[in-house]
């Protein structure tokens, strides 16, 4: 083989794991129909455990006495629920809130106060879980956000998987429920039914679970016992942690789709990028901590957790953490490929994009269908999550000539050759130009004068390389060890339920 | 005279917590849970015909 071949073969490998992501969701996504019959709902029994709710609250008064009303109606036997609010030394009426609820709920509202606070949510859960524990009543306990607002029939159908002793923890489907929700808002809307009515069912099916939803998260007393009774430190992502101690100790962690609990986000790309950094170095930070894990079935401990370390989980977890790898490697092979065989090139680029095309049409539409309340409100945001030049570089690829000639052929125009040369290179580049200019979304969110061009720009640019700029960035922050300080979302109660 | 005073009783509404109405509602939701094999093969096929449809434009 000589050197020039050897450099092709190289630069399609490259393109090929562009293309790993792509087959990895088509795979999530083809294991939901599998859904249908292998789900935990055959071992479910009725259950109605003592549950102790757990709500970590730092100036959350503007939220909080909404989310403790619906706690206090939810449809579970009264004598079986109570709720501790711990307030991390909050300094709006965060206190005077869940007294007065605690008034009109005597014994069932507890305000737990800490007197120093501001160290993030794992020590405020932390300080509260060492109350409930300390007290036999106790058998389950469910960590939730202090703005999220559970559906009345929620907990019974999050507990009645507590029913099998070999479940730890189960989770809910978080929906975002803003009542006037923005732009940014309604693609989170979109992109939580992907990630957890979509990738948690997939994850069901294959025994593995990535992660407890925060605000969500149903533990009973054997498991929080058995992985220390208290809430990892260390991390940013705790919730996570806590879902891989679960099930590397042995035990189930389910996601139940009909719990619906509904949440407030982020309605600017400025507050997304902040909680996501935070979640993305979590994540990082998870990686490198069970790095023993990864690809190692079957799992060399006795007891359990050998999912976690299957080959289908890794490619899971690997194709979202590596996604901004995996985009620039695709780059620098279509790139490398049309300075060295343009036609290789040609033929790769509309390879890449046709497997593209497939993923987007059949991931979008199972979305849409998987949940429609959310369907209703955020099709468009569904159908441009890829943003509108990516739905441009597909459309380059399936009809070869339509942005070179035909669409210039309509005003009377022609395209030069090096016009075409370079119109070429931006098509094979534009995942990783897309990644690049998503900072962009960001910084206009960040300029009174410009504020207006930024949700444009980000159906323009798309949700999706922005979450990929997000993960990039948090790689580039944690490899500098920037601050891993708690940086809390800012709720304002514009959830409707 | 008021019909609403006359009204025979009805059936006295489910409490949805008896353990009967909870194994109803998980039964309920198995059955319900079988929809998104459906939505599986709507997802294929909605993929395959726009598939088919662009090659045809193309």
């Amino acid at each position: 083989m000589s050197a020039h071949d050897a450099l092709v073969v190289a630069l399609v490998v490259l393109v090929l794991l562009g293309a790993v992501p792509v087959l990895a969701g088509i795979l999530q996504y083809a294991l939901i129909p599998v859904h249908a019959w292998r789900n935990h709902l055959r071992d479910a029994a009725p259950h109605l455990p003592r549950v102790v709710v757990v709500v970590p609250a730092w100036n959350e008064g503007a939220v909080l006495a909404a989310s403790l009303e619906r706690l206090m109606s939810l449809q579970y036997p009264p004598d079986r629920l109570r709720v501790l609010v711990v307030d991390d030394a909050s300094t709006d009426d965060t206190p005077d809130v869940v007294l007065a609820k605690a008034a009109q709920h005597p014994g069932r509202i507890v305000h737990l106060r800490r007197a120093q606070g501001g160290q993030g949510k794992a020590h405020t859960l932390n300080h509260g879980i060492e109350h409930a524990l300390a007290d036999r009543w106790m058998q389950a306990l469910l960590i939730m956000d202090a703005d999220v607002i559970y559906r009345p029939d929620s907990l019974r159908k999050m507990t009645r998987h507590l029913a099998d002793e070999r479940v730890g923890a189960v989770t809910a489907f978080i929906r975002e429920g803003s009542g006037r929700p923005g732009s940014v808002a309604r693609f989170i809307g979109y992109e939580y039914v992907t990630a957890q009515a979509a990738a948690r069912r997939a994850q069901n099916v294959l025994g593995a679970m990535a992660c407890l939803a925060g605000g969500a998260q149903l533990h009973s007393r054997a498991n929080l016992e058995a992985i220390g009774g208290r809430i990892d430190t260390t991390t940013l992502a705790e919730d996570t942690y806590t879902t891989f101690l679960t099930q590397l100790d042995g035990r189930h962690v389910v996601f139940e789709p009909a719990a619906v609990v509904l949440a407030e986000e982020p309605d600017s790309v400025r507050a997304l990028w902040k909680q996501r950094v935070r979640w993305a170095r979590g994540n990082v930070q998870i990686t490198s901590m069970f790095d023993h894990v990864w690809f190692r079935r079957p799992w060399p401990l006795r007891r359990g957790g050998e999912r976690l370390g299957s080959w289908t989980f890794g490619l899971v977890w690997f194709s979202v953490y590596l996604l901004p790898v995996s985009i620039v490697a695709a780059t620098v092979g279509l790139v490398g490929l049309h300075l060295v065989a343009q036609t290789t090139a040609l033929v790769a680029f509309r390879s890449l994009w046709w497997l593209a095309v497939a993923a987007y049409v059949f991931i979008t539409t199972v979305t849409l269908l998987l949940d429609r309340e959310t369907a209703r409100r955020s099709w468009f945001q569904g159908l441009t999550f890829p943003g509108l030049l990516a739905l441009v570089v597909m459309s380059a690829a399936w009809v070869p000539g339509l942005w070179e000639e035909t669409v210039p052929g309509v005003f009377g125009l022609r395209m030069t050759d090096d016009g075409r040369d370079w119109w070429q290179l931006a098509l094979y580049a534009w995942p990783l130009l897309a990644m690049l200019l998503a900072p962009l979304v960001r910084a206009c969110d960040g300029v009174r004068g410009l504020r207006l061009l930024s949700v444009p720009l980000l159906y323009v640019i798309g949700f999706g390389p922005v979450l990929c700029a997000i993960t990039l960035d948090a790689y580039v922050k944690q490899w500098r060890g920037a601050s891993a300080a708690w940086d809390k979302t800012e709720k304002t109660g514009r959830v409707v339920g | 005279m008021s019909t609403r005073d006359d009204a025979a009783p009805g059936p006295a509404p489910r409490d949805p917590l008896a353990p009967d109405a909870l194994e109803a509602e998980i039964r309920d939701d198995a059955r319900a849970e079988r929809r998104v094999a459906w939505i599986g093969l709507v997802g294929v096929l909605v993929t395959a015909g726009v598939l088919v449809l662009l090659s045809v434009l193309r």
